[in-house]
């Protein structure tokens, strides 16, 4: 009797706190594609097959290894100083804005196996015009969506002329033509 | 009598189960649909327009694609995309009295939350915004004021289906003429139109 007490208080106690402690490898890519996969949530296979195809390049990327339902951050960022002068001490003061690629997320547990993926990515360059240091080139987005693991999800994209001259910005040694798209992708497994 | 008391354990165990589970689960809403939004910036000639101007839905975009972005997201979800850049302007508070850091963001933006009507129909709240820098207003000592101009449409389009087209706005003329030279763009087809489609991911 108390061995069956003992079994099903462990049982309670160890099976939500192994699903709590699962782990996931996370990739975040920030891609130049020449065209749109045909879907935007795959499996890595596929992903792997696109980004082989025609030209697609992947630009620039960071992953590691998380902990379901706590909250992640990697950021391999520059910090780039924006002084002030505060009068009331009459002395500056500096604010920190990140430049690079970043990603900050938060993945939970979702019914039937699968994954809340709720993440925020953006990569980062300060402005090259010298007059405007304090400017900052900016590609962010911000969603949240369901996965499976192994899956890989096409985040964000952006194309078209318009985008074009704010993509040579962010990437002034590549050349984008009116039908490139840039693509956030994040893959867990 | 033990074995009464024994299926009270064993129930009391699987009851704990469930109840942890379903707290780990953090109140996922369980009807969640993932989405990919797709938005589209078009030129269009005046006959081309005047197909669209009153149209809800379009069967395929025309004209010419200035600029699309696209947002994988699920229902009840805010999320955003911006590409462009951020320009921060600093300045007093005196409510605060302290200094804040107020961000410009200049390039193509887009604000977004689809909620479920019913099934396979949406309920969606949209903000996209357009917006090139036209000059700089001044450079003092501690910040340079960029002076914007911005096409920004803030709609809630109610009953979006799957693959459907939908007209969300439209500038045609002066205004029109104005955005697309500040964008150093051909002006002479002066109609631009905001497009929105839902696809499944």
């Amino acid at each position: 009797m108390k061995r069956l007490l003992l079994f099903s208080l462990l049982l309670g106690l160890f099976l939500p706190a192994q699903a709590q402690n699962e782990e996931i490898q996370y990739r975040c890519q920030v891609v130049k594609a020449s065209q749109a996969p045909k879907s935007r949530i795959m499996t890595s296979s596929d992903w792997t097959k696109f980004l082989a195809s025609s030209q697609n390049m992947v630009l620039d990327e960071v992953g590691g290894i998380a902990q379901v339902k706590h909250p992640f951050l990697n950021a391999p960022v520059t910090k780039l100083p924006i002084p002030y002068k505060d009068p009331r001490p009459n002395m500056y003061q500096v604010q920190y804005v990140d430049i690079g690629l970043k990603l900050d997320t938060h993945v939970k547990p979702y019914p039937n196996g699968k994954l809340l993926v709720i993440a925020r990515g953006e990569r980062s360059l300060a402005d090259p015009h010298p007059e405007l240091e304090q400017r900052t080139q900016v590609f962010i987005f911000e969603s949240e969506t369901i996965m499976k693991r192994g899956q890989v999800a096409v985040f964000g994209g952006v194309n078209g002329p318009l985008a074009r001259k704010h993509l040579k910005k962010q990437f002034p040694d590549l050349a984008f033509s009116e039908t490139d798209t840039l693509l956030f992708v994040v893959s867990v497994k | 009598m033990k074995k009464q008391l024994a299926s009270i354990a064993l129930l009391l165990g699987l009851v704990l189960t469930l109840v942890l589970q379903a707290s780990a689960q953090d109140n996922n809403p369980q009807s969640s649909v993932p989405i990919v939004a797709k938005f589209g910036l078009y030129q269009l000639s005046d006959a081309q327009m005047k197909k669209v101007k009153d149209s809800r839905v379009v069967t395929k975009p025309v004209g010419k694609k200035l600029h699309g972005m696209e947002l994988l997201t699920r229902t009840e979800a805010a999320c955003l995309l911006h590409l462009g850049s951020k320009w921060p302007i600093v300045y007093y508070d005196p409510r605060a009295e302290q200094f804040q850091v107020q961000y410009v963001d200049i390039g193509m933006k887009l604000d977004l939350t689809i909620k479920g009507e019913r099934e396979g129909v949406f309920n969606v709240n949209i903000r996209p915004e357009t917006s090139t820098m036209k000059k700089l207003l001044a450079k003092g000592e501690l910040s340079a004021y960029p002076e914007t101009f911005p096409f920004v449409i803030e709609s809630r389009m109610p009953g979006m289906a799957w693959d459907q087209t939908v007209v969300l706005g439209y500038v045609s003329g002066l205004s029109a003429r104005t955005f697309l030279s500040n964008e150093g763009l051909d002006t002479q087809n002066d109609n631009i139109v905001y497009t929105l489609r839902l696809e499944r991911p």
